[in-house]
């Protein structure tokens, strides 16, 4: 019956080992699904970002964008504060009044969501000088935005400008030099 | 004593049920570990791609891209290019900027996608789209979805600012003029 004395603490040690083992899995799990979380959560927001802009729900908006928010794009100096992009989506609106957002894909890691979507709508009103075609154009864009704490902090765009002033019937012609 | 007798088969009863959640927690940390290998290992995939891109090594180039791939830009359009057709469009664009280096700005991974976020610097030294070599610097950004299966890349789907590079090479947009 002695024997059992030894074999009681032995045993219990055996157990603490794994119970530990399983604590530090445990903890790296925790961690993996904890970054899967903000990777969904940072995803959620960024449709609705995109949500907002089609239903030009500005308040919407705002509360999805930190107060340091800038949006950044090929061809521009400086880049736009949240002012700026509004300013953008009503005049884009106001020639464009269906313009949609369709996300079709999206690709998560750390901050960053990264989005490949098309866009469409009718060209309604004039368009920088360009008279109402009412056409439906289509202009496909990749964008990367940073997410921090639940808001859109930085939004990269990259789309194909050249693509959709073909079809609202322009063409690249030389630029003459200036006298 | 009998206590005892009691207490050891409760105690290795305990025993199981801690081994059992360790290898269910080990086998999810399993699953994890290795799609963060893959995800490190594709972004590695990508550095060397664009790596070989900039020196123009196309045979290298070939070697990471499956025999299906196919090459789309702008990302919507219906029809890529294949993987020769790629190599072609690449030497010819290296002809027309013989210079262009592309830097990565930004490389994510998520499952079997990798992002990249790109700057591309280079002088107009060769005739490119119909347009007569200007001498021109040239800078441009553009972010690529890639995908990858097996170790190899199989698709790439690619926008960059199109408009900017053709006015930076001397064009402008006017109005379709009316044919005759």
């Amino acid at each position: 019956m002695k024997k059992y004395f030894y074999v009681v603490p032995l045993v219990l040690v055996f157990c603490f080992t794994i119970a530990c083992q399983d604590k530090a899995a445990m903890a790296e799990l925790e961690k993996y699904k904890a970054q899967a979380k903000v990777e969904q959560q940072n995803k959620e927001i960024v449709r609705n970002f995109f949500a907002a802009i089609d239903k030009n729900d500005f308040g919407k908006l705002k509360e999805l964008s930190s107060d340091d928010f800038s949006l950044k794009a090929p061809g521009l100096a400086e880049p736009w504060g949240f002012d700026g992009i509004i300013q953008a989506i009503k005049a884009h609106y106001a020639s464009f009044p269906d313009w949609k957002h369709a996300i079709e894909d999206m690709v998560a890691e750390g901050d960053i969501v990264a989005v490949k979507l098309v866009q469409n709508g009718t060209h309604e009103a004039p368009y920088e000088g360009i008279l109402p075609t009412e056409k439906n154009v289509t202009m496909p864009a990749q964008c990367l935005l940073v997410v921090l704490n639940g808001k859109v902090k930085e939004f990269w765009v990259v789309e194909d400008y050249l693509g959709f002033y073909q079809q609202l019937g322009m063409e690249l012609k030389p630029v003459e030099a200036k006298k | 004593m009998k206590k005892c007798l009691c207490a050891v088969p409760l105690v290795l009863l305990l025993c199981f049920s801690f081994a059992c959640q360790d290898k269910a927690a080990k086998a999810k940390l399993e699953i994890n570990n290795a799609q963060a290998k893959v995800e490190e290992q594709n972004k590695v995939l990508l550095g060397r791609m664009w790596e070989m891109w900039n020196k123009g090594n196309f045979e290298a180039w070939k070697q990471v891209h499956a025999d299906e791939y196919v090459y789309y830009s702008p990302s919507n359009s219906t029809k890529g290019l294949s993987r020769e057709e790629t190599i072609e469009m690449g030497k010819a664009f290296f002809k027309s900027f013989p210079d262009a280096t592309t830097s990565i700005e930004e490389l994510i991974a998520d499952g079997d996608k990798v992002v990249t976020r790109w700057i591309l610097r280079g002088t107009h030294k060769g005739e490119f789209s119909g347009i007569s070599a200007t001498g021109n610097k040239v800078e441009n950004s553009g972010i690529m979805i890639t995908r990858i299966e097996n170790g190899k890349i199989v698709e790439d789907k690619e926008d960059y600012d199109t408009l900017g590079m053709m006015q930076q090479l001397g064009m402008g947009l006017k109005p379709i003029e009316a044919k005759k």
